[in-house]
């Protein structure tokens, strides 16, 4: 990996930024009054957590921490709590003015920034080169581009590729358990 | 390194464990179960990349261990919230004061 990060005061400093962030969020989780606040707040901690995973190293685990839970599972607790009806209080549409224009106008911006970066600095990384793939992995490395999504891949395909299997059955069983929890018995109800 | 990575682990399995055990609502129960589980694979990734920093073989263990939590993780929620919209429609509350029947 990069073993000149691991001692530079940067490395350390995103740690820690992306552990208080981490663990203030989660300190609102198990505080927060109301079910769709603590939502959000673990919304705002599992980021903190995509971010420690990709300072670490292991970015494919940060984008899998992003696509599942942020975008699965949370999204499965808010139906919930929309389901069940989390709070005593009804919610004000909007309850400062204007909060929706700055919100958007913040999202855009991070995020439409960080594309720009992101395809400024990863310009190397698009440049197609033939050839064997170590000396293709060794120019990634030498651009910067972790293979950290190869090996990790590289793994679960072959030294883990039995739990990988029995996963996928487990992901089905949770699919099939879950449908048949959440329909409830209508014929019963109708007698 | 290590050990401010494992503190902050440390720190957020401890918030999970005070909302399991604090909180009455069922969902934020989960929420708290979900903590619990990023700080287990936080450990893991940490102690992943420590492996790695010492040169040890196969690095990546630590995180195929934390794609198999994750996994486990996303079947529980999805198994764990159809119960509660069961619990929900046959008992009216998602309190856990008021579904005791199994409590001696």
């Amino acid at each position: 990996m990069y073993p000149d990060l691991q001692s530079s005061p940067w490395f350390l400093g995103a740690v820690i930024a992306f552990g208080l962030w981490a663990v203030a969020t989660g300190s609102v989780v198990i505080t927060a009054q109301r079910p769709v606040h603590a939502a959000l707040a673990l919304v705002s901690a599992l980021m903190a957590v995509a971010g420690l995973f990709a300072v670490l190293g292991a970015e494919f685990l940060a984008g899998a921490q992003v696509l599942v839970y942020v975008g699965g599972v949370m999204v499965l607790f808010v139906f919930v709590i929309m389901v069940v009806g989390g709070g005593r209080k009804t919610a004000e549409v909007e309850p400062v003015s204007g909060v929706r224009f700055l919100a958007a106008t913040v999202v855009v911006l991070v995020i439409g920034g960080s594309i720009v970066l992101g395809a400024r600095s990863a310009q190397p990384a698009f440049e197609l080169r033939p050839g064997p793939r170590a000396a293709a992995s060794k120019d990634a490395v030498r651009a910067g581009v972790s293979r950290n999504t190869e090996d990790v891949g590289t793994d679960l395909y072959t030294r883990a590729a039995l739990p990988f299997e029995v996963a996928s059955l487990l992901l089905l069983v949770a699919i099939v358990g879950a449908v048949v929890l959440a329909k409830g018995r209508r014929v019963e109800q109708d007698d | 390194m290590l050990t401010t990575v494992l503190t902050i682990s440390g720190l957020m399995f401890a918030l999970g464990v005070a909302g399991v055990l604090t909180r009455r609502n069922i969902i934020v129960i989960f929420m708290a179960i979900e903590l619990i589980l990023n700080a287990a694979n936080l450990n893991f990734v940490a102690f992943s990349r420590y492996w790695a920093s010492i040169g040890g073989i196969s690095p990546h263990t630590g995180e195929v261990f934390a794609v198999f939590v994750m996994v486990v993780a996303a079947a529980e929620a999805a198994v764990g919230l159809g119960l509660v919209i069961a619990l929900y429609r046959n008992r009216g509350t998602v309190s856990v004061d008021d579904i005791d029947l199994l409590k001696w």
